[in-house]
């Protein structure tokens, strides 16, 4: 077999069965963060349904006059079930409602159409009963609200009619329009830049965060890969086969990025799952926009886009994955790697917070030159420059990236060829024992 | 050409440590040459250094004419080295383990799997080589890592205490099998060993180590003879002067 293709098989099959890693990296994310988005899920879809839904409302009217008469018709012209309580007082009301096991109690107090009727403004009452604080528990209130709101409508047009015949009641409740338009590239979309950010959702949140999470994971698995050597003491004979040494550093790369790709798929689904739980806007909804899919073609990301960012993310991977297998080789067992690791993941994360809050290219310029000299930086930053044109970033980032990776191969290959792969350790205060001579 | 020559080898690690001082020694083809010494006399730092793990810091080494430090890569086709504390992927099986360094020697796949096989005899795992390696006892990865080094039948075995961690009756299983290796085969053995039973079983020669020096050479009878010693312990000891 070809020696390098059997040094990746023997480490994708020895991490992916690492109880740790299956869990840890591949079983647990998608199960957890898709049970969790289950959760959301269902509870958002409860709320939505529920505020959809038929309403159940107890009215007490203590007006029993022309503006509460017209209320309760209004709502019982509508699909909520209203229930009359027979009490005259709202202590009694509240203790009645209870005992029909329903939630929301109405009451209309006296004096409520005298004050409409002289121009006074006029106050309803709502007792919400709950058994607990929980999301579920505010959905009957904010439902009433919109009754409330659909009345107050029918009022102010009715009034207006009556005093100004001639002038347009919607009008008067809604006198100011607003259309929303986006420009970018010279291009204007009238779209609201919201709407923009939520469509292409995908790539301008979940293609950073993947990448981040593809390296993050490959990390780990890279590191655990090689302080596995040497916490199981395998890697003195792995060194004395007769394979060259760079092959079982590419092959733990290779082995690494396999296995960070399934971990990272499995994260990424159950992330999917997640967001896709508490999406503010549901997807029905949002094709019901129907925002004009040419136009927002111009910001999304062309194929070679993706090309481009690909080369940046295995230049970036293959660096970073080299320093965190030679980091790890520093440690005697797989915990003190992890640990020897956090070193190197906070640099990760500065690039992937510009990414999505800021743009890097509107920061001081010592703080932009930290930023682009942090390899990970290319890929997800780049998202941006190829989306709005500018293909100069990325192409001297893959300049910059494979200067980097080139450097940081030939020190990795180095420490691999050396005796400092076996010797080469942080001893934290340790002395060498007599029989390691 | 001799199967290894050790020429005033001399190591001292990044920390000051020195742990050869001027070792010198050769091995002749199809031999079983020992080291013996106690912990600290740089047995280990000899087989890694021949084994191309660690580098001299002055003299050389050559296995069979290959300089360990320029052509590493050379010298680590034709030697099979087993360290005294050796580790097996624990999620592979015993199988996979051997498949993979099989893989790694042979030419072609019928060579493979004649080593596969000569692998099997020579662990006596049976049918437990289909199981992942982490349910082994000492004994069974001990016989796992044995049967690994010899079955690819290199120019130069490095053993490095082969029986530790077994049986007696496993030990001399094995130490039969090293011995029949060397006479079917030609093979080299260099061995170290605390165990002087087996130095006295299966070495030709022996080199008696201490303080990262030489201090005698010869066959374990003409030691014994030279030291009017019954057994090896008490040729070392006499020979660094204890007794």
């Amino acid at each position: 077999m070809n020696p390098l293709k059997a040094l990746v098989v023997k480490e994708f099959k020895d991490l992916l069965r690492e109880p740790q890693i299956l869990l840890g990296i591949i079983l647990a994310p998608v199960l957890m963060l898709g049970i969790m988005g289950g959760i959301f899920s269902a509870t958002f879809s409860s709320v939505r349904e529920a505020a959809a839904g038929r309403i159940s409302l107890a009215v007490l009217d203590l007006d029993g006059d022309i503006y509460s008469s017209a209320f309760i018709d209004m709502l019982k012209s509508t699909n909520a079930s209203i229930y009359t309580v027979s009490s005259r007082s709202i202590d009694e009301a509240i203790v009645e409602v209870a005992s029909k096991n329903l939630k929301l109690l109405l009451v209309i107090p006296k004096g409520f159409s005298g004050n409409i009727t002289s121009g006074v403004k006029a106050k309803l009452q709502v007792y919400s009963v709950i058994e607990g604080f929980s999301l579920s528990s505010t959905i009957p209130s904010s439902a009433i609200q919109a009754y409330i709101v659909s009345y107050e409508h029918t009022l102010v047009y009715g009034l207006l009619r009556r005093i100004a015949p001639s002038i347009d009641p919607s009008f008067v409740l809604d006198p100011i329009g607003l259309d929303e338009y986006t420009v970018l590239r010279g291009s204007v979309v009238k779209i609201p830049p919201a709407a923009i950010f939520q469509r292409l959702f995908g790539q301008s949140l979940m293609l950073p965060f993947s990448m981040f999470m593809v390296v993050v994971v490959a990390m780990q698995i890279a590191a655990t890969s090689m302080a596995k050597e040497k916490e199981g003491k395998t890697l003195e004979v792995l060194l004395t086969l007769p394979v060259k040494r760079v092959y079982i550093l590419m092959g733990k790369l290779a082995g690494s990025i396999l296995i960070a790709i399934i971990g990272s798929i499995s994260y990424l689904s159950g992330f999917a799952i997640y967001v896709g739980s508490f999406t503010l806007i549901p997807v029905e909804e949002l094709a019901e926009l129907d925002l004009p899919v040419e136009s927002i073609k111009i910001m999304e990301i062309p194929i070679q886009g993706y090309i481009v960012i690909g080369i940046l993310l295995i230049l970036s991977l293959i660096a970073f994955l080299s320093i965190a297998i030679g980091l790890s080789a520093l440690a005697d067992d797989v915990r003190s790697a992890q640990s020897l690791l956090g070193l190197v993941f906070i640099p990760l994360v500065i690039p992937f917070i510009f990414s999505i809050f800021a743009d890097a290219n509107s920061l001081p310029i010592a703080l932009r030159i930290v930023v682009y000299a942090i390899p990970l930086s290319y890929p997800i930053l780049s998202i941006n420059s190829i989306i709005s044109g500018d293909y100069l970033t990325p192409s001297l980032g893959i300049v910059y990236l494979s200067i980097f990776t080139i450097i940081i191969l030939y020190i990795s290959a180095w420490f691999f060829r050396s005796e400092k792969i076996l010797t080469a350790k942080i001893r934290f205060m340790r002395k060498a024992k007599v029989s390691d001579i | 050409m001799k199967a290894v020559e050790v020429s005033d080898l001399v190591k001292i690690y990044s920390d000051g440590t020195a742990a050869l001082d001027g070792l010198t020694f050769t091995v002749e083809q199809s031999e079983i040459y020992g080291l013996i010494g106690p912990n600290g006399a740089g047995k280990t730092t000899t087989l890694r250094i021949i084994a191309t793990l660690l580098k001299p810091t002055l003299g050389f080494v050559r296995v069979l004419g290959f300089n360990v430090v320029g052509q590493a890569e050379k010298v680590r086709r034709i030697i099979s080295y087993l360290p005294e504390e050796a580790g097996v992927y624990g999620n592979l099986t015993g199988y996979e383990y051997l498949s993979f360094v099989a893989g790694l020697y042979a030419r072609s796949e019928d060579e493979a799997k004649a080593m596969l096989d000569e692998a099997l005899e020579i662990s006596g795992l049976g049918s437990r080589i289909r199981d992942r390696v982490k349910s082994y006892s000492r004994g069974m990865l001990r016989r796992l890592q044995v049967a690994r080094t010899l079955m690819v039948k290199p120019k130069l075995a490095i053993l490095d205490e082969p029986t530790s961690g077994l049986d007696v009756y496993h030990a001399h299983y094995i130490r039969k099998c090293i011995r029949r290796y060397v006479d079917e085969y030609g093979l080299t053995v260099l061995i170290s060993s605390h165990n002087m039973l087996e130095i006295e079983y299966l070495c030709d020669r022996v080199l008696l180590i201490h303080k990262g020096r030489g201090v005698d050479e010869g066959s374990p009878k003409s030691l014994k003879d030279r030291y009017a010693s019954s057994n090896m312990e008490e040729v070392f000891l006499k020979a660094v002067g204890l007794i």
